[in-house]
């Protein structure tokens, strides 16, 4: 670290620092659910803190410090997807659903295979619709906060949220009919 | 389009949304912390690379139409600055004068342009039927020249010689002199001769004949005549209607003499049959005319003049007659001496 900081800058790397240290896992698994990518999920993350660390002065209330971090983060991630445009990585994404699948009990074996199902659904579900129902519920940001994380309207929010519940709603009375 | 209705109440789905998304999202397996966490300090502490200063999409895009606008714009008033505008001037105005004898050619007659400024201009129209103004300005020197006094023939319009040359195909056109070489076309007969019944021109469609010359001494009978010359005198036995014996003449020239016999007619004027000893000076290539096969060439000049040789004596027709009169003349031309 350099030893001729001024001493704001000393206290904002602390700051930081504890950011990272409480959230630094959620926002690499918001940027991983995003890229689908391992290594752009930690580029994602690493310059989602460089970004926080230089308007570290916004944040104002600290019980909003997740959302602000991952708002960041899923603009970042968005981006890089624009500029990558990589091909879709779903192989890496299907991997993690599958293994989530194995850690069920054996009594529970249906239910664990419907969410494993779930699971592939949700990955597999567009860019759109993802980073939308990864800020709703893993974020658990509401319509406004995602609106302005991902710099679109509440309304669209609110049709996208909509379109990819009832998806997965009928995919997983689809999953049900099939198990009775 | 209406959407299926679920039966999952909505917080039952949201409920399985979160865990699922939040167990698929807890199976993702994370780099480690010491290290993620060295990595964004080393960028913290090393100088922060300058935030661009980028502007906003639609801003660039503007920027972008408004530049090529503007160098759109710049290119047109390059083009048409003054600088360029005298050298789109100097290339039109050379291009012009092309422009403008194309522009006259094909608005004019081609033979007007070719006698303004070719030799050749009397050849051009002989093959083309040429229009009043120009028949008259090239037709004044041909007539005026080989002509004797009482021609006459600048009275007479020059415009059917032209037209009988398009129209007949077998009939040759001596142009200007009548001793000249003539030309042999391909016709039904060997040397270009046309056999009788074949499509010959109708000279008595042809205008009034020129007066013939009246060279010559008037002489009193045809014995006085059959007595100047070496050969003999034939006498057609046929004539068109209407003609009527006027007179003979003799006429001395260094070639020898030339016997003139006169027929009038009260519609076709005068019809001349000339006979003298044949020599190619003077009647060049004159076909010879066959009696067997009845062929006969038939050269009108100028003077609308047939000319054929017979034996050793050159015959030269002139006056308007049809081509199967001046054949019927031809043919009933007996070696006797006329007794008008």
């Amino acid at each position: 670290m350099a030893t001729g900081e001024p001493p704001g800058d000393k206290n904002k790397e602390s700051e930081l620092r504890l950011l990272f240290e409480a959230h630094y896992a959620r926002v690499y698994r918001t940027a991983y659910f995003f890229t689908r990518n391992p290594s752009l999920a930690e580029d994602v993350t690493q310059e989602t803190f460089l970004r926080a660390f230089q308007s570290l002065e916004q944040l104002r209330d600290q019980a909003k410090a997740e959302n602000w971090l991952v708002a960041i983060a899923a603009n970042l991630a968005r981006n890089v997807l624009r500029k990558e445009r990589r091909t879709f990585a779903f192989g890496s994404l299907l991997e993690v659903a599958s293994s989530a699948g194995e850690e069920f009990l054996e009594e529970e074996i249906f239910a664990q295979e419907r969410r494993a199902k779930l699971q592939i659904l949700i990955a597999s579900l567009p860019l759109y619709y993802r980073e939308v129902i990864v800020l709703r519920y893993y974020a658990e940001m509401g319509v406004e906060e995602i609106a302005a994380a991902l710099e679109i309207s509440p309304g669209t929010v609110k049709s996208r949220l909509n379109r990819a519940r009832s998806y997965l709603a009928r995919k997983i009375e689809g999953l049900s009919k099939k198990e009775t | 389009m209406r959407r299926k209705k679920t039966n999952k109440p909505e917080e039952e789905i949201d409920g399985l949304l979160k865990e699922t998304v939040n167990t698929l999202l807890a199976g993702v397996e994370l780099p480690s912390t010491d290290q993620m966490w060295e990595k964004i300090a080393s960028r913290l502490a090393s100088p922060l690379p300058a935030k661009k200063s980028r502007l906003p999409l639609l801003l660039r895009r503007w920027a972008a139409a408004a530049a090529v606008a503007v160098l759109v714009f710049w290119g047109a008033w390059k083009f048409a600055s003054p600088d360029v505008l005298p050298w789109i001037t100097k290339h039109f105005s050379e291009r012009a004068p092309e422009v403008a004898v194309k522009e006259s050619i094909k608005d004019k007659d081609i033979s007007t342009v070719i006698t303004q400024d070719t030799p050749e201009a009397g050849k051009e129209n002989f093959r083309k039927p040429p229009e009043p103004p120009l028949i008259s300005k090239t037709q004044e020197g041909k007539e005026a020249s080989p002509q004797g006094p009482g021609a006459g023939g600048s009275a007479v319009p020059a415009a059917p010689k032209i037209r009988e040359g398009k129209e007949a195909s077998s009939l040759k056109l001596q142009a200007g002199n009548s001793t000249a070489p003539a030309e042999k076309s391909p016709g039904p007969c060997p040397g270009g001769e046309v056999k009788e019944g074949d499509r010959v021109p109708k000279i008595a469609s042809l205008p009034p004949s020129p007066a013939p010359p009246l060279e010559g001494k008037k002489l009193p009978s045809l014995a006085l005549a059959q007595a100047k010359v070496s050969f003999s005198l034939q006498v057609p036995q046929f004539l068109p209607p209407d003609f009527t014996f006027q007179e003979v003449r003799a006429l001395e020239s260094p070639e020898g003499v030339v016997i003139k016999l006169f027929w009038t007619s009260s519609q076709r004027g005068t019809l001349v049959l000339e006979q003298q000893m044949f020599s190619p000076d003077q009647g060049g290539e004159a076909p010879l005319f066959d009696q067997e096969q009845h062929c006969l060439t038939l050269l009108p000049d100028e003077n609308q003049e047939l000319i054929w040789r017979q034996d050793q004596v050159l015959f030269k027709l002139r006056g308007k007659v049809t081509p199967e009169e001046a054949e019927k003349i031809a043919l009933s031309l007996k070696a006797s001496a006329p007794s008008p």
